[in-house]
């Protein structure tokens, strides 16, 4: 069974794509190697994996802007991944003028731990399942009044209450995903200015693998805030959004 | 003066156990030509507390030099020996043979003699000159080796009218010795920087070779430094190494090395004679000088002695080496510039493991060499290892020479893929001086069975080793699946949503239906009878709104009526109470019902000739006509129902 798997997966043209990539990482050719992971990436594939190895060839290939990207990334599919915490963590020690978060608290933990218990698709199929079943139940009570009626109108109520909360889930987790108002800052270094135009004045600078809020944006320029409640606005080309 | 104070004060010195006692008479040569000065030397050993020396009469010789006095000690297999010398240097006056009788000295009260010697004087001198040459260095050769200093204390005295410079250059010098002046790159050259000295002197080393373009290795010397003798040229110098160094040359072409400076501080004793003054007056010291003994003042031409600490700088001569390249043409791929002869073991500390472990490779050279400069063999890895840059040991022989050791390298590597891999041989290449040839050595093939082991654990310790470091890439199989649109957002959710709700509708209308046919048909039947009579009090429910009580009444009554007409299929014209009445006793409907129902009629008839305006008797009446039908309906359909 494992044996067959692996000559499945092995014949997975992105498979043989991957490994060259890390053949190519391998040889310490980082941007090349860099540059298979994104075309996987831009494929549609999202594996935390991928993107976290992606990440490690722009580490190393010096753009740490796209690393630090790539890691929030595979933090977004999964937030428990290890080497993506590890290597973000070392990635920022780069960033110029990088504020430390501060850790999630032990409900916003919880609160993570149960969005990610499962995905978006898995949460919206339960609340489908348990929506089933709920209507079942009354279905069950309406016809066969013969089975103790307190049991099913436990059992309705356990499996109501469960719809909603998977519902809820899923639509939480949908409008996560679907909200892209966090940014990296992928250039160098930016000027940020007073208002959206190339005229005014600037007020900071902000360097590559900066985290940022955006919270509004024109045809050019983005509205960012920073984590310290300085906003500012700057081209919105020089933000890649999480 | 001083040199009768030495004399007391040693007999105090050598108050140690006295070895073997000797006193004995040598001179330089017995046979001397007539004008050629000789040495002639008197030498106490072992003598405790001398408190005179009288030397012989020299009647038939001049006294050139002398005396000069000589003290020290050694120490021969372990036993200490003092000696205390006194040099005269002589010219004969005349031709023929002359016998000196030995000295006489006094030691701890008793009088000793020392052996007479018998000079030939010869003439001609002139034919004896290379002979003459020769004398300082012969002087004493049969006792150099007991006394190892004299020659030096000896070679200190500076003689009248010797030039200082000439002197210590002749003395006194460095010299480098190397074993070869030409060499190929990476191979050994030993270098000594040597002092001779004859004289003694306080040196010191100024400046040290620095030695570009070679890699150096000190030879750990003695400290303090031992002296040896060397001949050169016959004569005996004392030789101090002040640096031997192993050197490698890195780099080919004409190398210099640089010179070695040493700073000395030559101590010369200064001679004047006096001789003049002690023929006149023997007496005349012994006033001036209490100390001295009048007895030797009239045998001893003693001169005046005074000390010179004269600096000397001296340098080494730059020394040239050709450094040959090796040949390029032959060499092989392996090799990283190992010079010498070297061999080579190459292990695995593992022959069965697992992807968690690390296998270490050890590869040993040993052998002679350039072994500092060994350079870690390149080793072909295959991809499925992680190879970490190797831990080297070094293992010289201290002071070996040529250099001789071993250096080992431990190369760490992480198997990175299960199954059975190969590590191929390991090569190693050296240039071989001998042969003028490279020489290749080559270890087994490894081959190792590597086993699954948990990745996680491997990642763990990555991440507690290095904060400031990524992690390894990710490199096995992934499960290549994209993501699905959001179910949420496509219609299949909400279809999926609607269908339990449409199940739900069905199952509620199949329930009602089950509930009219089990429970309630009666009441459904009456329901039906009741809607019956409904219908056909529809329009005098109109009438009962607009409150015309006339047509109500009108209408109710022909509404029953026509009902009764209808149900008991009696034509209109024909119906009367009689015919109604018998009709319904005829189909068991029970009275009360055929009561009411007149009672009902007889209401209308009488609210339609007595008029009066009554809205709720109108809604009586017709409550009253809707349950009087509804009842009807009811007995007629079960009296139907049971015919």
């Amino acid at each position: 069974m494992l044996l067959c798997n692996s000559l499945l997966a092995a014949e997975v043209p992105q498979q043989q794509l991957f490994n060259k990539a890390n053949d190519l990482f391998r040889q310490k050719q980082y941007t090349e190697a860099a540059g298979i992971y994104q075309q996987l990436i831009d494929e549609g594939y999202n594996q935390p994996e991928l993107y976290v190895n992606a990440g490690n060839a722009w580490y190393k290939a010096n753009r740490t802007g796209l690393a630090i990207y790539n890691y929030e990334k595979a933090l977004i599919r999964n937030p428990f991944y290890k080497p993506a915490t590890h290597n973000l963590s070392v990635a920022n020690q780069r960033v110029e003028g990088y504020v430390n978060d501060i850790p999630p608290l032990f409900f916003q933990q919880w609160w993570l731990q149960i969005q990610h218990l499962y995905s978006p698709n898995g949460w919206a199929l339960g609340s489908i399942l348990f929506f089933w079943l709920f209507i079942a139940g009354i279905i069950v009570m309406l016809l066969s009044p013969s089975i103790k009626p307190v049991l099913i109108k436990w059992g309705n109520g356990i499996t109501g209450v469960l719809f909603l909360c998977f519902i809820s889930m899923a639509v939480s987790a949908y409008v996560n995903t679907s909200v892209h108002d966090t940014g990296i800052i992928v250039s160098n270094a930016v000027k940020v200015k007073a208002a959206p135009d190339q005229g005014s004045k600037d007020i900071f600078e902000l360097h590559e693998g900066v985290k940022v809020q955006v919270t509004d944006a024109t045809q050019e320029y983005c509205k960012i805030v920073l984590p310290d409640g300085k906003t500012g606005w700057m081209a919105c080309a020089e933000i890649k959004r999480l | 003066m001083s040199v009768l104070s030495l004399l007391f004060s040693l007999g105090i010195v050598s108050c140690l156990q006295a070895q073997e006692f000797k006193f004995s008479t040598t001179v330089s040569n017995t046979k001397v030509a007539l004008d050629e000065p000789f040495q002639i030397q008197f030498m106490l050993e072992n003598a405790p507390n001398v408190t005179s020396f009288t030397p012989p009469s020299f009647n038939d010789f001049e006294v050139l030099q002398g005396p000069s006095q000589m003290q020290g000690q050694s120490i021969m297999n372990g036993h200490r020996s003092e000696y205390i010398a006194l040099i005269y240097v002589l010219q004969p006056k005349r031709v023929g043979n002359f016998t000196l009788s030995g000295a006489t000295a006094r030691t701890n009260g008793n009088v000793v003699h020392s052996n007479p010697v018998t000079i030939e004087v010869v003439k001609g001198a002139r034919n004896l000159g290379p002979q003459q040459q020769q004398l300082p260095q012969t002087a004493i050769p049969q006792s150099r080796a007991q006394q190892p200093g004299r020659q030096d204390e000896m070679e200190g005295v500076l003689k009248n009218g010797e030039d200082v410079n000439a002197k210590l250059k002749k003395n006194i010098f460095v010299k480098v010795d190397v074993d070869k002046t030409s060499l190929y790159e990476g191979q050994q050259l030993t270098v000594t920087y040597k002092l001779y000295t004859r004289l003694p002197t306080n040196s010191s080393v100024t400046k040290v070779p620095a030695f570009k373009g070679f890699s150096a290795k000190d030879i750990e010397l003695p400290n303090p430094p031992q002296a040896t003798e060397e001949l050169v040229n016959g004569i005996p110098f004392k030789v101090f190494i002040i640096r031997k160094t192993l050197l490698f040359p890195l780099q080919s072409g004409t190398l210099e090395l640089d010179p070695v400076e040493v700073d000395n501080h030559v101590r010369l004793v200064k001679l004047v004679k006096n001789n003049k003054k002690a023929a006149r007056d023997p007496f005349g010291d012994a006033f001036n000088d209490p100390f001295s003994d009048p007895f030797f003042d009239d045998f001893f031409n003693r001169p005046e002695v005074s000390y010179e600490d004269v600096p000397y700088k001296i340098q080494t001569p730059p020394v040239k080496i050709n450094v040959k390249p090796l040949p390029v043409d032959s060499r092989p791929i392996s090799f990283t510039g190992a010079v010498g002869k070297f061999s080579m073991t190459a292990t695995v500390d593992k022959q069965n493991l697992s992807t968690d472990d690390a296998l270490t490779l050890k590869v040993v050279i040993a052998g002679q060499g350039n072994v500092n400069l060994l350079n870690a063999p390149k080793l072909d890895i295959p991809s499925s290892f992680e190879k970490y840059d190797p831990k080297v040991t070094d293992n010289i022989e201290k002071n070996s020479n040529p250099l001789s050791g071993s250096r080992q390298f431990e190369f760490t590597l992480m198997p990175q893929e299960a199954g059975d891999q190969t590590i191929p041989p390991v090569e190693f290449s050296y240039f071989d001086v001998a042969s003028n040839s490279y020489k290749t050595m080559r270890s087994q093939a490894f081959k190792v069975h590597v086993t699954a082991g948990k990745q996680a654990k491997k990642e763990k310790e990555d991440f507690s080793e290095n904060r400031n470091t990524i992690t390894s890439n990710f490199n096995g199989q992934l499960q290549w699946i994209k993501d699905q649109r959001f179910l949420l957002t496509s219609p299949w959710f909400y279809i999926l949503l609607l269908l339990p709700l449409i199940a739900l509708a069905v199952a509620l209308f199949y329930r009602r239906k089950q509930d009219y046919q089990q429970n309630n048909a009666a009441f459904l039947k009456h329901r039906y009878a009741n809607k019956v009579a409904l219908k056909r009090l529809e329009l005098a429910a109109r009438y009962l709104r607009e409150g015309k009580d006339k047509a109500f009444y009108e209408e109710t009554s022909r509404a029953v009526w026509g009902y009764l007409s209808n149900k008991l299929h009696i034509p209109f014209s024909d119906l009367s109470k009689q015919l109604i009445q018998e009709r319904l006793s005829q189909q068991q409907i029970n009275g009360e019902n055929t009561d009411q129902l007149f009672e009902l009629l007889d209401n209308c008839e009488m609210a339609l000739y007595t008029p009066m305006h009554n809205n709720d008797k109108m809604q009586g009446t017709y409550q009253q006509a809707v349950k009087v039908i509804s009842q009807l309906e009811d007995e007629l359909q079960r009296a139907k129902t049971v015919a």
